[in-house]
Formats: structure tokens, sequence, C-alpha cells
């Protein structure tokens, strides 16, 4: 068994501080994924340094296949020690999945990790043991497809304390709160950010603590074709397209000339429709075969910023959102971003007679450009890119 | 403001002005009585002479039924200073029976007794139907104090009596255009009493002093051994005021009643919540006072007052966790009285009459992203929506949602199917009936406009089949043409 581990993680500061206490380290090897999620003790510089140095250390030790022992000497050899409170202390959860779906799972003081197996809460059996004066929980398991892992800093739990609620959110409010969101095609990315925007909304927007999500989702993987623009040889037009075809996944096509090759090489009628559901972005039409066919350059700079908006530090659930509009555009981002794990770009390289035009603002080097930005913003969020100019 | 009716309580009438007050109840009752039981013999002349050529019956008309010889039969009962009182009251009492009886022929005959009324049961109040300083009755005023008193004309010359003592020597002013003071006679056919009453009805008898024209007719009555004069005002109207807020007013979980005022965009401008008094437990006091605050916030910042329709459908407030329900503090009927004292109250101040909206889902909606599940409520009183984060407590919520569901009304799209063909399009909307075809050479828009036209022009049962009524549709078809058909979804 072959797994796609989707993780993503957001933070919000604690209010009026510059920096985050809690870090994040996500470090993808060919056969494994290892994430931690370091909480530095107080808020701030201190508390940046600690998690950072933290989640480097144990990140580091823990893909080079080091045990836990090692890893937490080297973090209590290392971090510099508190003058205040003359400890040297960094709260951690660690979780390591294998492409085979083995799983491993180390915490320390951090909130226990929420672990929901098709949306039903699966409790992990943990066994402790004492590291450098350190109770470790740890537990080794199976991962399926559609395991989802919620991991979350004490910021998380403590949510709404004295404010909506008197007593924070509860852990078990917190895992409530996961299993009511649960949406099986829901991305990490989504839950992450939905999760935070709840904390951040109980908080009313003043943060008392640094608070942090990673999620990571267990996928089978899923393959994405996308051809865009004519290629430049047009004797090699039946060959390009049963490529297309004939690979496996879904079938994205932009482009009016393209769609019409697709079409014509297919025998397949296309039909336009006429909705507008947004004036900015043109309609699209329909292929049998085709999971989305779509109008070219101006619908990906479209999608591209889109994309940008849902992966930017900055953005809110506002904006993942967006995504379930019914427009070319919100639908090729939302197949990129959510329901896809590797994606092979077919790029023709022929000339668009449109772009021809000089008071055409577009041109062919920009229609390259927003291809590679498209996938190298891909890449970051962890999905698998091969580009193809053809 | 028009009509109104002010309730005043006769402060502590003595021995004397009670039996004369309780004389006067029993001579008009049985006076009462004897008409209708008189009526009842003739109904069927009654029904036939006095119908207006449009079917329809007036009190004036119904009243000239007493003619001299009945007039005059209503003196055994000493009722001298009421004729014309009785004859209206009568009159309307008849032209009510007739316009019921319209629509629901097996409606019974008002009650009457075959023998005299009983001064311990329940007695009709006396009608007043003038305000006249020298007959029926009329208001006095004492400006060194200012209290208010009340002249009632309750007895015929042969029962006058003569008064002891002045009304401590004060000097009582009439309540008339000619504002003289009031003199003592020998035999008096009347009674002065004191009032007491609240602040509001202290404001509306100012206004009376100042213009007394607007002081109309009046009943008094007899309720748990004490009396009231129940007065009619017409009061001018007063200026409307053009609203500029929306003010959603809900109930709560944990607080009696919400409220937050959204402005024009649906922006929140400021929020809270309202606990009832405290100082009494009579409800129509608690409902009243919480109808004034509300009133006075609404004036304060001009809004348009959104109101939960909890007739019919539920907004499924209550919660039930671990055995127990809990339950919001005003009960269905308790929020529908107050409905119906702020559709009152707000046009008093020159506010537009409440809207009423459905309240389905209004504690379950987001009003950030709009997610409408019941998995959004998380407690009791929190709310954390389930697609965005959003939080709210529950209370502050449902008034959001009120705040800004007129402003939703407005931004609904009307969703229009559409099904292209080589030949045109297929243009459908079952809601509204909607079913034609446009050629590829015409304009939709104008096509559209045409059919649209010719639905307005429809009557009302050519939607005998339709899956609005003949009225939603209207409003649909209204708000269209008013957008000028530019909120069309095609779906």
């Amino acid at each position: 068994m072959s797994l796609y581990i989707d993780v993503s993680y957001e933070s919000i500061n604690k209010y009026r501080e510059e920096l985050c206490g809690d870090k994040v380290e996500i470090i993808r090897s060919p056969d494994s994924v290892v994430v931690v999620l370091a909480d530095g003790l107080g808020s701030g510089v201190k508390a940046n340094i600690l998690a950072t140095l933290t989640s480097k250390i144990i990140g580091t030790i823990m893909s080079n296949g080091l045990d836990i022992e090692e890893a937490v000497n080297t973090v209590a050899k290392t971090l510099p020690v508190c003058k205040e409170r003359g400890v040297a202390y960094s709260t951690f959860s660690i979780i390591q999945i294998f492409n085979n779906g083995e799983g491993y799972l180390a915490e320390f003081d951090n909130p226990s990790v929420v672990r929901l197996r098709k949306g039903k809460m699966l409790n992990l059996e943990t066994e402790s043991r004492v590291v450098n004066d350190k109770l470790i929980k740890e537990a080794r398991f199976k991962v399926s497809p559609d395991d989802l892992f919620v991991m979350i800093s004490d910021g998380v739990i403590h949510a709404g304390i004295g404010q909506t609620l008197n007593l924070g959110w509860q852990w078990d409010n917190v895992s409530e709160y996961i299993q009511k969101t649960y949406k099986k095609d829901a991305s990490s990315k989504t839950l992450a950010k939905l999760l935070l925007s709840a904390c951040d909304n109980l908080y009313s927007h003043e943060p008392g603590d640094d608070t942090t999500v990673v999620t990571l989702k267990a996928k089978k993987p899923v393959k994405l074709n996308l051809m865009i623009g004519p290629p430049v040889d047009s004797t090699r037009d039946d060959e390009i397209v049963s490529r297309f075809i004939g690979n496996e996944g879904k079938k994205v096509i932009c482009g009016g000339t393209t769609s019409q090759i697709v079409a014509r090489v297919l025998g397949k009628e296309i039909k336009t429709s006429i909705e507008y559901f947004n004036p900015a972005v043109p309609p699209t039409a329909e292929i049998e075969g085709i999971n989305l066919t779509t109008e070219g350059v101006l619908t990906l700079r479209k999608t591209l910023d889109l994309l940008k908006a849902c992966v930017s530090p900055e953005s809110g659930m506002g904006d993942m959102l967006k995504l379930n509009k019914k427009d070319g555009a919100s639908r090729l981002a939302k197949m990129l971003l959510e329901e896809s794990t590797s994606i092979y770009f077919f790029v023709g390289r022929a000339m668009n007679p449109a772009h021809q035009n000089p008071e055409f603002p577009l041109n062919m080097g920009m229609k390259f450009k927003l291809v590679e930005e498209l996938a190298a913003l891909l890449t970051h969020t962890g999905k698998h890119i091969s580009i193809e100019y053809c | 403001m028009g009509l109104r009716t002010i309730h005043l309580k006769i402060h502590k009438p003595g021995k004397l002005k009670r039996e004369i007050i309780q004389k006067a109840f029993e001579n008009y009752n049985n006076a009462f009585n004897y008409l209708l039981k008189t009526a009842f013999d003739n109904i069927d002349d009654i029904e036939s002479n006095y119908k207006s050529p449009k079917g329809t019956y007036s009190t004036l008309s119904l009243s000239k039924w007493i003619d001299s010889r009945i007039s005059n039969e209503l003196n055994n009962f000493d009722v001298q200073p009421f004729k014309d009182s009785l004859k209206l009251d009568f009159g309307m009492t008849m032209a009510s029976y007739f316009a019921q009886k319209q629509t629901k022929p097996d409606m019974v005959f008002p009650n009457f007794r075959q023998d005299n009324v009983q001064v311990n049961e329940k007695l009709r109040p006396i009608y007043f139907c003038r305000y006249d300083t020298k007959r029926s009755f009329c208001l006095l005023y004492d400006p060194d104090s200012n209290k208010y008193f009340a002249k009632l004309f309750l007895m015929n010359i042969k029962n006058a009596k003569v008064r002891k003592i002045a009304a401590n020597n004060r000097e009582l002013i009439y309540i008339s255009k000619s504002p003289e003071p009031a003199k003592s006679l020998k035999r008096e056919t009347f009674i002065i009493v004191p009032l007491s009453f609240g602040k509001w009805q202290e404001d509306m008898l100012s206004q009376a002093v100042e213009r007394p024209e607007i002081l109309r007719t009046a009943r008094l009555l007899w309720k748990n051994n004490e009396y009231f004069l129940s007065m009619s005002i017409n009061l001018p109207e007063e200026q409307e005021i053009k609203t500029t807020t929306f003010m959603g007013v809900s109930r709560g979980i944990r607080n009696d009643i919400n409220y937050t005022i959204a402005d024009e965009k649906g922006n929140s401008i400021t929020k809270g919540s309202l606990e009832n008094c405290k100082n009494t437990k009579d409800r129509k006091q608690i409902i009243c006072k919480m109808a004034n605050t509300i009133a006075d916030i609404a004036l304060k910042n001009k809004s348009m007052v959104i109101l939960q329709n909890l007739v019919g459908k539920g907004d499924k407030l209550s919660w039930r966790e671990e055995g127990t329900v809990h339950k919001p503090a005003y009960g269905c009927k308790m929020y529908n009285d107050l409905v119906r004292v702020l559709d009152y109250k707000l046009p008093q101040k020159g506010l537009p009459v409440p809207a009423k909206v459905s309240s389905v889902d209004i504690f379950h909606t987001c009003c950030v992203c709009g997610s409408n599940t019941r998995k959004n409520r998380f407690s009791e009183t929190l709310f954390i929506c389930t697609t965005c984060g959003a939080s709210y407590s529950m209370d502050e919520l449902g008034s959001r949602n009120l705040a800004v569901k007129l402003i939703k009304y407005e931004k609904t799209t009307f969703k229009l199917k559409a099904r292209k063909t080589p030949e045109g399009m297929f243009l459908n909307n079952e809601l509204i009936g909607l079913d034609m075809f446009v050629h590829k050479n015409e304009n939709p828009y104008d096509r559209l406009k045409e059919e649209v036209k010719s639905l307005l022009d429809k009557k009302e049962d050519s939607y005998i089949n339709s899956k609005l009524n003949y009225k939603d549709i209207k409003i649909i078809l209204d708000k269209l043409v008013k957008s000028d058909f530019v909120n069309i979804e095609i779906i």
C-alpha cells in the first residue's frame, strides 16, 4: 500500500506578539514524512527560539532514522536555559508516517493528537517511558487511507477561556468539533484553517496564547492531468491527446483551441455553458470523459490568484470557501489543491493567434510563467508535479 | 398616531360614589338587556329593514331602530343620561352580529337575560358616546396639584344628589376649548372622581389639556372591585421616521431578549441583551416595559425592527443536554405577546410596523458564511460554524441573523432554469409558472420582460394550480420588475 500524506499547519500568534512560540517542522523523505510540533516555554522571541531549536533538532534526528531517546537527549543538552525559570523547556509532538502505512507518535506535554478514521474518533493506545527525566508517550500504529491526525498546541484548548467560554475549549470539545467538521473531500489545509479560525473566533481575535493546528490526512494518491494549449506540432495532436486521455487520473483542459483539438480527436461534442457564475471568469464547457473544460489564460490566472490566497499564511477560511464556487477557476483551483496528490501538466507550445494582437495583454511567455508559478505553488503544498512541454 | 385607548383608574371612590356607580351599572345593563331582548323578538324585521343597498349594516342606522316608543320604555330603567350611548352601543353590537352572521350563518345572537341583571355578575361597561362638559362625560384638571378628574353623568334628574362638600376647595378646570372652572350645582346628576395613572397616560392627558378635541368616547369598566375609565383619544399621526438601520430582536436561551442593530450593508453596529423588569411579576407589565425599551432603542438608532415569526414554525432554540432541556426564557406565547405590543408601540414612535420574518434556522445559520446546519450548535449557548469556524453566543446569533434578513431578502436572486438548443433557449421557473422559449434572433431580456408583464396581468384564478399562491408570486414578480431584471440567476 502506498499512501500520500497531505500535511498542513496553521498558527496564530499570541495577541500583540510578533513571533509565534509554536513551531512546525515537516520533513518529507522518499519513504516517510516526519512532522514535529514544538511549543516553546512562554511567548515571543524566547519561545520562538526554543520551539525552533526543538523542532529542527527532533525533525532532523527522526528523519535520519534515529531514536526518540537520542532526540530528547540532544534537545535537553542544546536548549538555552531560561533565566527566569532556570529550565530549558519546549513541549512537542512528533508524528512519522511511512509510505507503507506504518506510523509512529511521540508526545511530550502537548495535548494528545486527535485521530479520526473515516470521520470517527479512533483512540491511539500510547505507552509511557521516561527519557532524560521527561515522560514521553509513544504509540506505533497502522495508517489507512482517510485517516486524519490533528496535532494541536495548548493554545487550541485554551481558546475562549474567560471570554466566550468559562473554562476554554476542552480537548473533548476540540475532538467533537473536528468530527463535526470532517468532510471526506476536505484537504488538510482546509481542516487546519477551519479549526484555527474557530480558535481565533473563540479568542475574539485576541489570542491569549500561541495557537497551532497541524493536520495530516492519509490519502490514496490521486492523479490529475492538465492540458494547456495546443501542441506546437499539429501533426502530434492525436498522439498527445491519446497520451493525455490514456493517463491515469482526472482530466482537465484549459483553452478553447485545446478543447476543440481534444474534442476533434476523441470525436466528442463540446457543450458550452451559458452560466456566468463570476463575470471575471469565462464560462466552462463540457466534453464527455473530461472532468473540467475551461477557457485558457484568464482562467489560469484567476486559478493562480485563488491558490495564492489559499496558501498564504495570512489567508482565512473565507479564501478556502471561495474554492466551493462554481466558476471554472474556482473548480480548477479546488481540483488542484484539494482533490489531487500528483499533477501532470501537458503544456502546448503552439502560438495562439489571439495572442498575436499587440493590444492583447497576454503572450506565450506569460502562459509559461503562469504554469511555472502554478507548479511551484503546488510543489510547495506537497504535490508531486510533472511538466511536459509539447 | 391615530385612535388610542388609555386606561385610567378611578382613585378610591367613596361609599356614596361607589353606590352611584354601581346603580348606574345596574341601570345601564338592565336597559341594554331590554334592548337585546326586544330586538331578538324582532330580529327578522331588523335584519331585512336595516340592511344597506350594499348588503351591509351600519351602527348608526341600526341605532335608529330604537324609536321614541322604545326610547320611552328605556326611561323605566333611569338611564336618561345614557340614552344616546345606549343607542350607539346597541347599534354597534347588532352591526357586529349581522356582519359575523354573513360569514357564519349559525352565529348565535348576543346573550341576554330574561330577568334583570344581578349586581355580582359580569357587567357590561357603560359607554359614554361623547366628550361633553354638560352631559355624558368630561375631564377636569387641577393645575396646582397636576391632578386629573373625571366628571361622569350617571344619574337622571330624579336621582340627582346634593353635594355636601366641595372637592377639597380645589379649583378644577374643565379640559375643553373654553377651560372654565367647574361650579357646584344644587342638585348634581354627575359625580366627579379623581383619576390615577402612569407616566404614559399623563403624557396623553397633558396633550389633551392643550388640544381637548383629541378626547373622544369612553367606557366605564368594573374589574376586580375597582373602576376604570377606558378612554379613546385621537392623537395626530407622528411624523414617520425614515429608518436607516435594522434591529433584529430575538428571544434568547441565556438572556430574555437580545437585539442587534445592523447598518444598511448588514454590518453589525451595536448589540445587547435585555432582561425583564424585576420589580413586577405581572406578565403584561413585563412585556410592556420590554416593548418600551425596545422601542426606545429602535427610535434612538432609527431602526426598522425585525421580529421572529413564531406562529406555526418554531426556532428550535431549546437545547437538550444530559437529560435536561434548556428552554428560552420567553416561550412562544410570551414572545408573540411582545410582538403584538410592539406592533402598536413602534408606530406610536413614528417607526414602521415591525417586520415578522421566519425564525426557522436563525439559531443554526452562520452569519459569516451562511452555512445552515444543526451541527453548528455546539452547546446550549455556543455556536461554532462547522464550515468557516466563526463562533457566536447563541443569543447574539439569533438577533444578528434577524437584523440582516431583509437585506438578504433584497439580495436574493430570481432563479431561472435555462436550456440552450440550436434554435434558441428555454427559460423556466416552476415556482411562478414561467415557461418560455426565446428564439435565437430574439433578445432574451426583452422577451422575459414581456412574459413577466403578462404574468402580472393574469387574474388570481389563473394561479390556482401554481406551486405558490398568487400573493407570493406577485411579490416575486414585483421584486423582479423593481430591480429592472438584474437579480436573475441562471441555473
